[in-house]
């Protein structure tokens, strides 16, 4: 074929020495920009934070279960005296398996029970939670003590934090990153079903404390939360310690309460549909 | 503003199930009826236009009401 | 296009481009999971999968969207832009993967039907900042869907070369939301000035292309002067090559005139496949061949030659000397005229 006037044509056989060469060079180009594009991007990507769920493996604990601030188990992680708070399966809480012990403990006080529970660990620094992946089945002894084992509390007074909601079970573990705008739909589906909105606070770029979310009476708030899941956020209320956590009552209805903090705002859509 | 979203999806899933209805029926019987080239077409080819015909069976849907008329 | 479909015309050079879409996809995945597992061990497995095939599709997205615009600018891109069609597929099945993972790992086995909790999670739809960028990538994704379901020939055949090109020209409509979902989200979190520079990168690249290419294609679109109605000059026999052509502007529309074994005959510059240039195209066996995809036409009568069914409209020319003239109107698709006999052949 005459070189200048060289014609490509797909269906044949094979391309002339020109268009090969073309395809060739094109090819090996692109390949080395997407793996530069790949090296780049693995330097660059944000670091993750040790965060781990124990897919897989159902872990036993024994202790006494709690309702305040969330449905937990006091016991012992580590060699540490903790308490472990307890999320369901999927996107929800637990509070059926909560029910069913109620029911099993014939009346007797949660605080004077010692209950073994089995489920799939979440850990992060010193935190652990734990899904009830089995439901009700995760409930595996009951028997009662003599001694009424009681949660200590006390108060800290008011205080403002400024901090990021997040959903807990994802951010301790189950998914990574889970925190800010790119987690947010999913904190959203996870608070929404259930699992406490937690107040997560950072200095020097780590994460360092953390509060539960409750109303002023100290009850579980779900859906008032939303609006603010995943945006820096600044909140006043009476903060608590009880055991090795440690918990933020808002005043939801005050508006002054609770503010976004630096760049954010809530948007008025938002706020419309959760007045 | 979430009620017309919520609506808008559930009107997007009733299009897409009255859409593999139709294709159902296009990918077997429909499509031959303006098109001389699918009858010997292979089973594998039907496949290739089933996805196409779930999302587009207005248009397709029209396009058989002005053939037939 | 033949009498009768099949689901995918291979044969051997699009084997060998297949084969090189598998090799980018194979090299990527291996170096980012790699990567990962050393740099990143803490990394989850579900968001290492999803970046990975959602950056995937995006970098396969840039190099569809250059093919075309390089194609118009060096003819040698046209073996490229051959199994275009494969790469586009391709990029869509990738975005599907990480569209649907992204869907089944952050919106289902919750309170809400996962369709609706990806519009519902999120409403700040006043804010940009805040703006739910996952919307925006499921709206890419449906047209990109559409795309990929209609990119056999049954659909450019049955929608219509004009509702089929419409259709697909929406890649620029999913591009844009594409750009957005990434900006307003992997980015916003990364915050990495150097990703924000290659996205940069990648937009300006393509931009820059396309108006390169368009300013190319405006050069070419002079209309004959049409100072009488009947017959217009169009150029010089010499102006054309042998086996090749000369394509004019007249009434709003490219004509190819091509020359072969001491003839001319003009047809319809569109071809009736996915519109490519056939006045760029060659004289190959007695056909008008595209340069695209190679689809024939007879030039005398504008047909593809049997068993194909494709037609192009035919014009009338006349020889004044060495002056080629063409009369602007066009004949119907498939009409025969007699091709004008050069002197001396």
């Amino acid at each position: 074929m005459n070189e200048k006037d060289d014609f490509y044509i797909g269906w044949q056989d094979s391309a002339s020495p020109t268009y090969s060469k073309a395809r060739k060079t094109f090819f090996l180009l692109s390949l080395l920009a997407l793996i530069l594009f790949a090296v780049i991007y693995l330097a660059v990507e944000k670091p993750f934070i040790d965060s781990y769920f124990d897919y897989g493996n159902l872990t036993e604990l024994e202790g006494t279960v709690v309702e305040y601030p969330v449905f937990g188990l006091q016991t012992t992680v580590n060699h540490q005296q903790v308490t472990v708070p307890l999320v369901g399966f999927g996107k929800f809480d637990a509070l059926p398996v909560l029910e069913k012990l109620k029911t099993q403990a014939n009346a007797r006080p949660l605080s004077k029970l010692r209950v073994t529970l089995r489920g799939t660990l979440i850990q992060y620094q010193e935190k652990t939670w734990m899904e009830l992946t089995e439901g009700d089945e995760s409930i595996i002894n009951i028997e009662t003590t003599e001694v009424a084992q009681e949660a200590i509390r006390r108060s800290m007074g008011e205080q403002r934090i400024t901090g990021e909601i997040v959903d807990p079970k994802c951010f301790f573990g189950v998914m990574n990153p889970a925190y800010k705008k790119i987690h947010r739909a999913c904190a959203v589906r996870c608070i929404s079903g259930g699992i406490p909105p937690i107040l997560a606070i950072r200095e020097g770029g780590e994460f360092k404390d953390y509060y539960f979310i409750l109303d002023e009476k100290g009850q579980p708030i779900h859906q008032q939360v939303l609006p603010y899941v995943g945006v820096p956020v600044s909140m006043s209320g009476e903060v608590e310690e009880v055991e090795d956590w440690k918990v933020l009552k808002v005043n939801w209805n005050d508006r002054q309460a609770l503010s976004l903090d630096f760049s954010g705002e809530v948007s008025s859509c938002e706020l419309a549909l959760n007045p | 503003m979430a009620g017309i979203i919520s609506l808008a999806v559930d009107i997007f899933f009733l299009y897409l199930a009255i859409g593999v209805l139709f294709s159902i029926w296009f990918v077997f019987a429909g499509a031959a009826k303006f098109d001389e080239g699918v009858p010997k077409a292979p089973w594998h080819f039907r496949l290739i236009i089933l996805p196409g015909s779930i999302l587009l069976w207005v248009p397709l849907f029209i396009k058989l009401l002005k053939k037939k008329s | 296009m033949s009498v009768s479909y099949t689901s995918i015309l291979w044969n051997r050079q699009k084997k060998a481009y297949d084969l090189g879409i598998l090799v980018f996809v194979l090299v990527f995945s291996v170096l980012f999971f790699v990567g990962h597992a050393v740099l990143h061990p803490n990394a989850t497995f579900e968001t290492i999968f999803i970046r990975n095939f959602g950056l995937l599709a995006f970098l396969l997205l840039h190099v569809v969207l250059i093919i075309g615009p390089l194609a118009r600018l060096n003819a040698r891109f046209l073996v490229i832009l051959y199994n275009r069609r494969h790469l586009g597929v391709t990029m869509f099945m990738l975005a599907a993967v990480h569209g649907v993972f992204s869907i089944m790992n952050f919106h289902t086995l919750g309170d809400m039907n996962p369709i609706k909790s990806v519009f519902l999670s999120n409403l700040s739809y006043d804010s940009l900042i805040h703006f739910p960028f996952q919307v925006l990538g499921f709206l890419a994704l449906i047209i990109l869907v559409l795309m990929a379901t209609t990119s056999h020939d049954f659909w450019l055949k049955n929608l219509g070369p004009k509702v089929w090109k419409a259709l697909h020209m929406m890649v620029y409509v999913a591009y844009a939301l594409i750009i957005l979902h990434v900006v307003l989200g992997a980015l916003q979190n990364e915050n990495s000035p150097i990703l924000f520079g290659i996205v940069l990168a990648g937009f300006l690249l393509i931009s820059s292309l396309h108006l390169l290419a368009a300013f190319r294609e405006r050069s070419i679109d002079k209309p004959l002067d049409q100072a009488t109605a009947e017959w217009v000059k169009a150029c010089q026999v010499n102006d054309i090559k042998n086996d090749r052509a000369k394509i004019v502007t007249v009434s709003g529309e490219r004509v190819a005139i091509f020359k072969y074994n001491g003839k001319l005959s003009a047809v319809n510059n569109f071809c009736r496949h996915q519109g490519g240039p056939l006045g760029e195209g060659k004289i190959v066996d007695g056909c008008i061949t595209c340069p695209w995809h190679g689809y024939q036409y007879l030039p005398e009568n504008g047909q593809s030659p049997p068993p194909f069914t494709e037609k192009v409209e035919t014009y009338r020319l006349k020889l004044e000397g060495e002056e080629v003239w063409i009369h602007p109107e066009p004949l119907a698709e498939g009409t025969y005229v007699k091709p004008i006999q050069l002197a001396g052949s």
